[in-house]
């Protein structure tokens, strides 16, 4: 039997989802990892006045301007400081590009359809709004992020100001 | 007139002939598809609509055998589409022949310019007898031979041509076309007769000519958005050359300092290359205007002769579809309001005829486009008059304009002169959508006109968007970037001329060459927290002035770098909606800087300017409401040199008269004013100061109201209006004549007793003393039990002496600055009486009353107006707006009297 035929007889459920697992202020998220473009290290950014709090700058990919996103600015965590590392998730938004500002990235996950629960009314609830879901890992739980409503609403906010 | 219409055709014909080869090639594979695959209704679909499209265009460039061909051609199409036939070997034989005839006849109409010869109704039965099938029809042997002619005709002198046409280059080859056709017409016109055998002619026997019918082997269609990304792509080369570049300049290495030059060598020659080919000639759009022009002169019977220079400038295409709509506008408003009809003209003493030259022409790195016209010229009091009917400028303000400031009004939004709107322009959306488009993209647009003379518009629009000369500045350690295009001057302002930065109201301005421009402070607006404070202490200030939609104002930033061009990058939305950035950039060192907009950043500010603007013009009202207790002082000086001072409010108005135009009355001095005989009072004598020696031809007066009655006090000199917020300190060596003493600009001022100096020539002069010291009376009298008074005034000076006048009589009193606030407490607490001002700020004594009366429980509230507006008219309107009593400022023991009047009859 063909890959392929596999597949499409495969109950969704049970497909297996790969995940870009990073670290943020001791939590675990993740996004789907087709969505991920590519993964740098910091990079100095150029402040951008007057813009929103979350937006860290500007940075210089290659000739392309992308815009960091200060996950912890968004969530309402203690923000990095002066010396602390971090990484760009570099994702693509609408024509523009993003980066996920993260603590850590970890390996790519894969997890099973069937460990996925909608999101527990427990999670705070600045971040609520921005999750579409958890996976049950063995030891711990994996946040997913919906990308697309965490950027929108970045430019709502902007837009409202 | 008649060449550029055939021009205009031409290009039409060019754009159909390819349009249809493409029409063709997508029809043959569709039917060669359908014969294998009877189906497939998709490519069936497919073909019907290219044919379809071929018949509007057939019919509208009115090649009527092609129309009726490609007609039936369609109906079967369609009929095949609903199943009404059903498709045999005969059908498509009979499709396929059609087509090729339709490919015949655009081949004739590309080499001759003429349908051609071919017989296109036995081909039209053929079709529709198989269609029918009927007794299937064998086309003739003639039509099959004609056919088949006429395919030999097209296909072996493109064959013969296809080399040599590959090796010319596109564009020349479209120009040389364009003329190759208008020799062909010429031919055709001499010889009458269009026959095939004129592709032998001696005019077109050249290679220009034989090109011409590969016309679509030599272009090839590329998607925009490929050279888009191309352009981008060519964008990264160039930064990264420069980065190359600026390292190999860093190494000691031959080779590689080599290898960098060519590098750079080859990116610069490819970067002009891809700009050449997203560049257009603008008379792509120009051409339209012809035929616009034409519609236009027939529609407003105006005789208007249009003239295009330049047409072969060339814009990049993103900046030729950002300046049509504009550019049209321009256009239709010349003819609709600029060129006069031929009566008005000959009037005049001008040409019938009326001209618009449209031209346009590089100059630096932009391109200009004028279009002028010969008509009436824009009416300098007609378009004031306009403006200040509706409210765009103060008919005071107005005066002073120049002609130029006068003609940018037309760039207002809802602004159109023409009384009666027609359906060419005039409905005054346009000009302001016109400038802030032209705007948008880097341009400008400047207007000059004379009356009766005509009508001058400049449009400046950059060359390109995709890369841009810009000036670079520093602010901290932030880079930004200035458009070139906004960039009027640098300015550098050494600290020993700082005091050319003058500060009016928390605002800053710059006086350059007499004009007063804002000014802002980059890291200020920007919110730069400047955590480098030594910077900041640099000797001098760098102002950047800039120009946003004819209006200019200064940016002062730390340092100045140079210019480069910059290549602009598109920013993520929620940057671009701060509307401050215009894009980003990546400078040489690979950092990003910001691209500043300045029309954005000038909206962004312009809350601020405009705050600003008010705040110089009516220097008082806004800082009141703020500080309720600043106020402005007239400051004077006496013949003893001292410093006096008086509140400007108890001043009606300031007046200079001639020493002869003063006649005297007895002892009594008096001087003609406003249909009054007005008795002047010396300040000097009122002081006890002996009058100064000099006796000047001019005698300054401040003429004071008093009942209806006006008095001068003559005073020496009057120096300066103040906005003092400081108090007046009471008057404790009880001096004569002085209220108190304040401090204005780190100086103390007498504030001498307008009123007492009023009275005291009032006494002098044998009318009762009316008068009662205005500050400082403190008797209490025992008034009615402690009514309370709401007292609306927003003089602070007023306010005190009134309050501290009814607290002396034993009122209670509420004091506000403006009627909003007052109405706030009135309607939360209780009161028995109100007294306000008519002119506050905010919410005027008239609109205050109204909303008393507005108020159920307040309605029936006393409220006295106290003003020193006092005609008849003022007080019909105070009566009609609510007023219980409306009486005159500082008269005090009248407005006691009325005061305890009106409690009296509340109590009762």
């Amino acid at each position: 039997m063909s890959e392929a035929a596999h597949n499409t007889e495969t109950n969704a459920q049970e497909m297996v989802h790969q995940f870009c697992g990073f670290m943020i202020d001791g939590d675990m998220y993740a996004v789907p990892v087709l969505e991920v473009q590519e993964v740098i290290r910091a990079h100095p950014a150029t402040v951008v006045p007057l813009s929103d709090t979350c937006i860290r700058g500007l940075i210089n990919l290659r000739g392309q301007i992308v815009t960091p996103v200060n996950l912890r600015k968004v969530f309402g965590l203690t923000d990095y400081s002066e010396d602390q590392d971090y990484m760009n998730v570099i994702i693509k938004n609408n024509d523009s590009l993003y980066s996920i500002m993260v603590d850590e990235i970890c390996d790519v996950i894969d997890v099973e359809g069937s460990s996925f629960e909608s999101t527990p009314d427990t999670i705070d609830t600045r971040l609520r709004m921005y999750v579409s879901g958890v996976h049950k890992l063995e030891d711990r739980l994996l946040i997913v992020l919906d990308l697309k409503k965490l950027l929108n609403s970045i430019n709502n906010q902007e837009g409202a100001r | 007139m008649a060449d550029t219409n055939d021009d205009q055709k031409k290009q039409l014909i060019n754009e159909f002939l390819l349009e249809t080869e493409e029409d063709l090639s997508t029809i043959n594979s569709c039917l060669t598809h359908i014969e294998k695959d009877h189906n497939n209704d998709e490519e069936l679909n497919a073909m019907y609509r290219a044919v379809h499209t071929m018949k509007g265009a057939a019919s509208f460039l009115q090649f009527t055998k092609l129309e009726s061909l490609t007609h039936s051609i369609e109906n079967i199409l369609d009929r095949l589409r609903q199943k009404e036939i059903s498709m045999g070997t005969k059908m498509f034989d009979e499709l396929f022949a059609s087509i090729d005839m339709v490919a015949a006849i655009t081949n004739s109409i590309s080499e001759t310019g003429e349908e051609g010869d071919q017989d296109i109704e036995l081909r039209v039965k053929a079709l529709e007898a198989a269609a029918a099938n009927t007794e299937p029809v064998t086309p003739n042997e003639d039509l099959m031979r004609d056919v088949d002619q006429q395919r030999h005709k097209i296909i072996d002198p493109r064959q013969e041509n296809l080399q040599e046409t590959q090796v010319e280059g596109g564009l020349e080859l479209e120009a040389s076309l364009a003329e190759a056709a208008a020799e062909f017409s010429e031919a055709l016109e001499e010889k009458e007769e269009p026959t095939p055998e004129i592709a032998a002619s001696p005019h077109i026997d050249d290679a220009e000519s034989e090109s011409k019918k590969s016309l679509s082997d030599s272009v090839v269609k590329v998607n925009v958005s490929l050279l888009d990304k191309i352009m981008n792509v060519v964008g990264e080369l160039v930064l990264a050359r420069n980065q190359i570049v600026q390292f190999a300049n860093s190494q000691d290495n031959s080779e590689l300092n080599r290898l960098a030059t060519s590098l750079n060598v080859i990116t610069t020659e490819l970067q002009s290359d891809i700009m050449v080919t997203r560049m257009q000639p603008i008379s792509n759009i120009l051409m339209k205007y012809e035929r616009v022009m034409r519609d236009l002169c027939r529609a407003t019977n105006k005789k208007i002769d249009l003239q295009i220079e330049g047409r072969d400038t060339e814009l990049d295409r993103t900046v030729l579809e950002a300046i049509k709509d504009p550019l049209s506008h321009l256009v239709r408003n010349a003819a609709d309001h600029g060129i006069e009809t031929p009566e008005e003209r000959a009037e005049v003493g001008k040409p019938d005829t009326g001209t618009i030259t449209i031209k346009a022409y590089h100059e630096a790195a932009q391109v200009t486009i004028e279009i002028k016209d010969d008509g009436k010229g824009m009416d300098r009091d007609n378009i004031l008059e306009k403006a200040i009917e509706k409210g765009l400028v103060e008919r005071e303000a107005a005066a002073n304009y120049t002609d130029k400031q006068v003609f940018t009004l037309i760039f207002h939004a809802g602004f159109s002169t023409k009384e009666q709107v027609t359906n060419i322009s005039g409905r005054g959306v346009g000009m302001d959508v016109v400038q802030s488009n032209i705007e948008r993209i880097g341009g400008q647009v400047d207007i000059s006109s004379e009356l009766g003379k005509g009508t001058t518009l400049k449009l400046r629009i950059p060359l390109t968007l995709a890369i841009i000369p810009a000036m670079i500045v520093k602010e901290g350690h932030h880079d930004f970037a200035i458009p070139q295009i906004n960039l009027v001057e640098l300015v550098r302002i050494d600290s020993n001329s700082k005091d050319q930065i003058e500060n009016l109201q928390g605002s800053e301005f710059f006086r350059l060459r007499g004009d007063l421009i804002p000014v802002l402070r980059l890291n200020q607006v920007l919110n730069l927290n400047s955590d480098d404070e030594i910077t900041k202490k640099s000797d001098s200030e760098n102002i950047v002035v800039l120009t946003a939609e004819g209006y200019q104002f200064g940016l002062i930033v730390d340092s100045i770098l140079d210019t480069q061009e910059i290549v602009v990058k598109p920013l993520s939305p929620e940057i671009k909606d701060l509307q401050v950035f215009a894009g980003a950039t990546i400078m040489g060192n690979g950092a990003v800087a910001l691209i500043l907009d300045a029309l954005g950043f000038a909206q962004h500010c312009q809350l601020n300017i405009e705050k600003a603007k008010k705040d110089v013009e009516s220097v008082a009202v806004a800082n009141q409401v703020i500080n309720y207790e600043s106020q402005e002082m007239l400051l004077f000086s006496l013949a003893d040199k001292g410093k006096y001072c008086a509140p400007l409010c108890l001043v009606n108005r300031l007046e200079e008269f001639k020493r002869e135009d003063i006649e005297r009355v007895g002892n009594q001095r008096v001087v003609r004013y406003r249909n009054q005989v007005m008795p002047l009072g010396d300040m000097n004598e009122y002081l006890g100061h002996q009058s100064g020696e000099s006796q000047p031809d001019v005698i300054s007066v401040l003429v004071i109201m008093r009942k209806g009655q006006y008095t001068g006090l003559v005073v020496d000199e009057v120096l300066d209006i103040c906005l003092v917020e400081e108090a007046i300190k009471p008057n404790s060596t009880g001096e004569h004549g002085l209220a108190g003493t304040i401090f204005v600009q780190d100086k103390t001022y007498s504030v001498v007793d307008i009123f007492g100096a009023v009275a005291h020539l009032d006494r002098a002069h044998a009318t009762p003393p009316a008068s009662t010291q205005i500050i400082g009376q403190t008797t209490t009298k025992s008034g009615p039990a402690r009514a309370k008074i709401v007292l609306a005034e927003d003089s602070p000076f007023c306010r005190n002496v009134e309050k501290r006048f009814l607290e002396s009589r034993g009122f209670e009193v509420q004091a506000f600055p403006n009627g909003a606030l007052a109405l706030d407490y009135l309607k939360k607490n209780q009161a028995d009486l109100v007294i306000s001002d008519i002119e506050m700020p905010e919410c005027n004594g008239l609109e205050f009353v109204k909303q008393i009366r507005a108020e159920e429980t307040l309605r029936n509230l006393p409220v006295i107006a106290l003003t020193t507006r006092n005609s008849e008219e003022d007080r019909d309107k105070g009566f009609k707006a609510g007023f219980t009593e409306y009486l005159e400022k500082f008269e005090e023991e009248e407005v006691f009297q009325a005061v305890e009047n009106l409690l009296k009859v509340t109590a009762a």
